[in-house]
């Protein structure tokens, strides 16, 4: 597997075809035939195209379930493609596959396969199979018939007969193999792309780069040009996530899957986990990236609010090399506009350590939306006065919003109502919601203070809740 | 012998049309929808389009052979618009070309100029204005007018349900092949083979047995593919017509959300009157259905609905009326529950506020007024087999109301921020078209003289396991095992004029069709084995696959009869025929007996109502339904818990809107929410009503693909109960879907500093 462009897709080696930016799934579908992935919505929100997608790492392959649709080709390249035509058993189902069956879970079929590789990623990748990460990983695939019932009973019964038989001390694979759960070509296969070096891309600073594509390709079907597009080239920013004195780095291409798992990242974020849980779907969080969380500048962000109240700071390579650290504020300048230079990659952010920060996030559906307002707040009392305070809100501004005015209002003082109320005046006079398909404005004004009044709950037990709002 | 459905499906092996291989030289179409509500075609030009590299054709309705016209009930939906556009995203132009972006290009090379008109987007406002499809019908019972004076309580109020996008997984297809003498083949991912090719008859100007249609499976539609998968065949069938070249058409779901037509948004008023008893006397409501700008179906639906105007209740005073709306939608169509959900919300919202206004326990109302053995429904049917009251009781004793209700209150009182909800809802639906004529089937069966049977009816499997039902009956009279059977494709040539699989009625007509032409055979093997085995004809059955003498099993194996059947010429296949009895409806007075029968049940809902974020979860939903003797359990549980979470969805989460110019708002994929995992309640608790056999129905089964979307109602009803227990002062009208938005406006009302209410 050294020559550029080939692909292992289940058990066979095969040379990728159209242009890097273009998605897999239809490459898929019509030139290798494999029509059991389907393709739903095209935009990644009902994981009817769900493939695992294997990337050899410090020697192993690690699999992850993405939606094909956005997944640009030039990603698949050294890499193992993995459908569900390369994880039926020659005969007969395999046990996740024999799980559903028995449980009633197939009605009209068409989300299915997505489902069957969805719990597979789950099976590869979960430490231990405990039915809260199953859910967690088939939180991106929409089933419009069965209502799921079938889908939790199909799980619980998998996870109770699975979980006990995992052995820590043996390859995952290996196990899976063995149980069945997937067939050995596909598993042999994967070991294809294990001694396979990272392909060098130039990168050409005129065009956008596209990290994880989960947004960019999405704003492209809604007609929304993003020019000429090139794929980030893989080792051009850090993908490590690690402590440096009281910072903690975490790499601009660290997926928000990573990010979540990472012990260090959940000990300096503790709120990290629950913010990911609401952020997309895991068929999303295994390809977004925090820097192109970051650098794409949705103003609803869940990451970006996090990172705001945290505040972290970004670190910027010009292709000269030169670095750049800005505080996270700093870098928004306006509606999806970054304080990025030609050429500049965002390589890190840099999160202080040590923080209470808490999350929230209200949006019309509870997973798999965007925000019609999230946000996060840090705090530390001292001498039941709030010594340190910092609130961030997304979906309220043009950009992720740091308020400062209302942070203002609180330091330095008893968390009471008479602050509070003032800090939501403030709070008022500093954000400038609009009315949009997430929601009025006046819907938004009132959801800001509510939040605010849920973070300091979250955060000081003795906030003032409900009865502060009018 | 064979695989199953599900294996296949699970296996990602199941073939939908768009996984299929193209015929050779297959042409892709793409459809030029209007960017208009309303408007008058002031330029269609479409030259520039025509010339473009890949294009081969460029069609408009001067390109129809036959009629312009594919409207089920009323001829009033051109299948390319003439003259007028009357809603965003009407068929204008077809452009073919050698692929499908080349051909989705190409749309923008069409020059349309429309000069537009006022657009009318609200029932009400339709109604105002003498917009409506037929006259307002009324269904009565009874003298309504005479006795408000005689109740204690009367109340009244509103009641507002959305539209519903289907969001079927596989978007509308269709491919059409022309085969010789002008004849076509269309692929269509259709609930109706028969209306696609009726309707493509009709606009190719051919005869019917020119167009066959194939349904192998559907990915989803529930009602969406009824009448709305007619206009994406028929183009194709158009284009495949004019060019010689096959035509295939995949909207891809921005074109799927924004192009067709979504569950009927009611707007209805209701005036309830009960005596101090809490006995409901009278009631009277009136329903506005936004119809959208073409009847479609939208005038059975409304049918549908006065049908269930009074729910799971006997009132012996009702007027119902019902008012069909023209507006400048995309037209409304069918969609799981068929009007009766819309019906069904009104009256459970008119229940609460009488048992508010009583002071007394809501389900003690509900139980007081429910219907009994013998009541007469206000269009004339009279109860029979009523099962009600026993589904009511066995819910609320086997999922103890008492328990839990005491346990809300408890809840309520201590905690200020989370309030809880709990609502009984009983649910009463009637099966059958309401369309008399529909009620009809046919079954063909072939048994070949290896053993193994085919079948064929007018049913089509979409995931609703009409199928496994159908191959059951087929087993069971048989008495052969089941891996013998193979559903074939569900095709115009094979089985004729078949009514859509709808209506809950798939299994019911068809699988009886089934029964009937299984028997055939069966009395012609029984014949021959009581032959070789010289005994009594009366005396032969057949079982476990041997045939059984005097109850014990002979030496005679299904397969060697079946072998020495076609050895002595016996016919080994049969035609059969199904009406449904003793059914029929007289539109004049509004009377008689539509129905084959009801299915009944009750759900008991919890939920949890966030009063500081204003957001809403499901808890838990228990339910005691009745499914008469059910022909396969696993696929009637997955239609209960399927059907109820999409009523929560419609109750709750799904908010479809659109935009002043008659524009879908959440025109992308990202922005339709339906329901999810997360969303769907963890505990949902199915227990089938036993020991309760359906004479009115094959081999003692219910319907019951629609009626548990009922149940989704009570979602509404116990967040009414939780907001009021957030804030008593409030009196919150039944507006659904109560998305979080909505439920912070009530909870902000009417504080104006934080939020006006509207």
């Amino acid at each position: 597997m050294s020559e550029a462009r080939t692909v292992v897709v289940d058990d066979r080696v095969v040379e990728l075809e159209g242009p890097d930016e273009a998605p897999a799934l239809p490459w898929l579908r019509r030139s290798l035939g494999l029509v059991g992935v389907h393709s739903g919505c095209d935009e990644g929100e009902c994981g009817a195209c769900t493939v695992l997608l294997g990337e050899p790492r410090d020697g192993r392959v690690i699999y992850r379930a993405v939606a094909s649709c956005l997944l640009p080709r030039g990603d698949l390249v050294g890499r193992h493609v993995v459908t569900i035509a390369g994880l039926n058993p020659p005969e007969g189902l395999s046990p996740i596959q024999r799980a559903l069956v028995d449980e009633g879970m197939p009605q009209c079929g068409f989300c299915l396969s997505g489902i069957v590789v969805s719990i597979t990623g789950f099976f590869l990748d979960a430490e231990e199979l405990d039915l809260d990460r199953a859910l967690l990983a088939v939180d991106g695939n929409i089933c419009r018939c069965s209502g799921y019932a079938s889908l939790r009973r199909s799980l619980r019964r998998l996870c109770d007969e699975y979980a006990p038989r995992v052995r820590h001390d043996r390859p995952r694979v290996e196990q899976l193999v063995e149980w069945g759960v997937i067939p050995t070509a596909t598993a042999a296969a994967g070991a294809l792309v294990v001694e396979s070096e990272p392909v060098p891309r130039p990168t050409d600073g005129s065009r956008t780069l596209v990290a994880g594509g989960t947004d960019l390709l999405v704003q492209a079907r809604a007609g929304v040009d993003p020019g000429p597009v090139a794929l980030l080239p893989r080792e051009a920013v850090s993908r490590r996530i690690e402590v440096v004195g009281e910072h903690l780095h975490v790499g601009g291409g660290v997926t928000l899957t990573e990010l979540a798992e990472s012990e260090a990242a959940r000990e300096t974020l503790p709120c990290l986990e629950e913010m990911a849980r609401r952020f997309g779907s895991s068929i999303i969080r295994n390809r977004a990236t925090v820097g192109g969380n970051l650098v794409n500048a949705s103003p609803a962000a869940d990451l970006t609010v996090v990172l705001l109240a945290a505040d972290a700071e970004v670190d910027l390579r010009g292709p000269d090399g030169r670095r750049r650290r800005i505080p996270l504020a700093r870098f928004y300048l306006d509606y999806r506009r970054v304080d990025r230079r030609e050429g500049e990659l965002l390589d890190a952010v840099r999160i202080p350590r040590g923080h209470a920060i808490a999350f929230e996030k209200v949006s019309q559906r509870h997973v798999l939306d965007i925000a019609s307002v999230n946000a996060a707040a840090r705090l530390r009392m001292e001498d039941g006065r709030i010594a340190d305070v910092a609130v961030a809100l997304g979906g309220v501004a043009p950009v992720p919003l740091l308020a400062s005015r209302a942070a203002g209002c609180l330091r330095g003082r008893p968390l009471d109502p008479t602050s509070l109320h003032e800090a939501m005046a403030a709070l008022d006079e500093e954000i400038t919601p609009i009315d949009d398909v997430r929601g009025s404005a006046r819907y938004k004004r009132a959801l800001a203070h509510r939040l605010l009044v849920a973070l300091l709950g979250r955060l000081e037990s003795t906030a003032p809740g409900l009865e502060v709002l009018p | 012998m064979k695989p199953e459905d599900r294996v296949l499906h699970v296996r990602g092996e199941s073939r939908f049309i768009d996984d299929l291989p193209l015929p050779d030289g297959c042409l892709h179409a793409a459809v030029l929808g209007s960017p208009r509500a309303h408007g008058r075609i002031r330029r269609l030009d479409v030259q520039r389009a025509r010339r473009r590299a890949g294009v081969v054709a460029v069609l408009t309705r001067e390109d129809i052979p036959g009629e312009n016209q594919i409207g089920p009930i009323l001829p009033d939906e051109p299948l390319l618009a003439e003259g007028e556009v009357h809603h965003v995203g009407q068929a204008v132009a077809l452009v073919l070309a050698v692929d499908a972006s080349t051909a989705r290009e190409a749309l923008a090379e069409i020059r349309l100029e429309i000069d537009p008109l006022p657009a009318l987007l609200d029932a009400r406002e339709a109604a105002a204005a003498g917009e409506l499809l037929q006259p307002a019908r009324t269904f009565a019972i009874g003298d309504v007018d005479s006795v408000w004076s005689d109740c204690a309580i009367v109340v009244e109020g509103r009641v507002e349900t959305g539209a519903q996008e289907h969001f079927y997984l596989e978007t509308q297809c269709a491919t059409a092949e022309p085969r010789e003498d002008g004849t076509l083949h269309i692929l269509s991912s259709t609930q109706s083979p028969t209306g696609v090719q009726r309707q493509t008859a009709r606009v190719l100007g051919l005869p019917m047995h020119a167009i066959e249609v194939d349904v192998r499976r559907l990915g989803g539609a529930f009602g969406g593919k009824e009448d709305q998968a007619t206009p994406w065949a028929a183009l194709c069938a158009l284009g495949a017509h004019v060019t010689g070249r096959s035509v295939h058409l995949s909207l891809d779901r921005r074109e799927d959300l924004s192009f067709t037509g979504k569950r009927h948004p009611y707007s209805s008023d209701y005036r309830l009157g009960l005596d101090d008893e809490g006995r409901m006397l009278a009631y009277e409501v009136t329903f506005y259905q936004n119809a959208g700008a073409s009847a479609d179906l939208s005038t059975a639906i409304l049918e549908r609905s006065l049908f269930h105007a009074t729910g799971s209740y006997h009132v012996p005073h009702v007027r119902a009326t019902g008012l069909s709306c023209r507006t400048h939608l995309p037209p409304f169509t069918a969609f799981r529950g068929f009007g009766g959900p819309q019906a069904t919300a009104v009256i459970e919202a008119a229940v609460d506020r009488a048992a508010r206004r009583l002071g007394r326990p809501r389900h003690e109302l509900q139980r007081r007024n429910l219907l009994d053995e013998g009541d007469v429904f206000p269009f004339g049917m009279v109860a029979e087999e009523c099962r009600a009251r026993r589904c009511f009781d066995e819910a609320v004793a086997r999922h103890e109301l008492a328990g839990r209700w005491q346990a809300v209150e408890e809840h309520n009182r201590e905690d200020p921020q989370f309030k809880k909800g709990l609502a009984v809802t009983p649910i009463c639906f009637g099966i059958s078209f309401t369309n008399t004529s529909l009620n009809q089937a046919r079954a063909l069966v072939h048994l070949y003289h290896d053993g193994s049977v085919a079948v064929s009816t007018g049913a089509v499997e979409m995931g609703q396991g009409v199928g496994r039902k159908i191959a059951l009956v087929a087993a069971r009279t048989l008495g052969v095992d089941e891996e013998r059977v193979r559903i074939v494709t569900t095709n115009t040539s094979r089985v004729a004029n078949t009514s859509p699989t709808a209506a809950s009625t798939g299994a019911d007509m068809n699988g009886a069709a089934t029964r009937l032409a299984c028997l055939q055979i069966l009395e012609r093997l029984r014949g021959l084995a009581a032959r070789l085995l010289d005994a009594p004809v009366e005396e032969i059955e057949i079982r476990d696959d041997v045939v059984h003498l005097r109850g014990e099993r002979s030496e005679l194996g299904f397969e060697e009869l079946v072998s020495r059947a076609f050895l002595e010429r016996v016919d080994l296949s049969a035609h059969a025929h199904f009406a449904t009895p003793d059914i029929g409806f007289d539109r004049r007075s509004e009377q008689g007996r539509p129905f084959a029968y009801h299915v009944y049940g009750t759900a008991l809902t919890e939920v949890t109502l966030d009063a500081l974020r204003g957001v809403a979860t499901v808890d838990r939903v228990s339910i005691v339904h009745d499914v008469g003797r059910s022909l396969d359990l696993l696929t009637d549980r997955g239609q209960v818990e399927g059907a109820l979470v999409q009523g929560l969805g419609w109750m709750l989460l799904e908010d479809i809107r659109y935009d002043e110019d008659g524009r879908l708002v959440h025109a992308d994929p990202s922005r339709a929410k339906v329901p999810d995992l997360h969303f769907a309640p963890d505990a949902i608790e199915v227990h089938f009503l036993e020991d309760a056999d359906n004479p009115r129905a094959v081999l003692s089964s219910k319907a019951v693909g629609e009626p548990p979307f009922l149940y989704g109602i009570g979602a509404g009803i116990a967040l009414l109960d939780a907001l009021r227990a957030a804030r008593p002062d409030l009196e919150p009208a039944l507006e659904a879907p109560l998305t979080p938005e909505r439920l912070l406006q009530h909870l902000c009302t009417p504080v104006t500093e934080e939020m006006d209410s509207r």
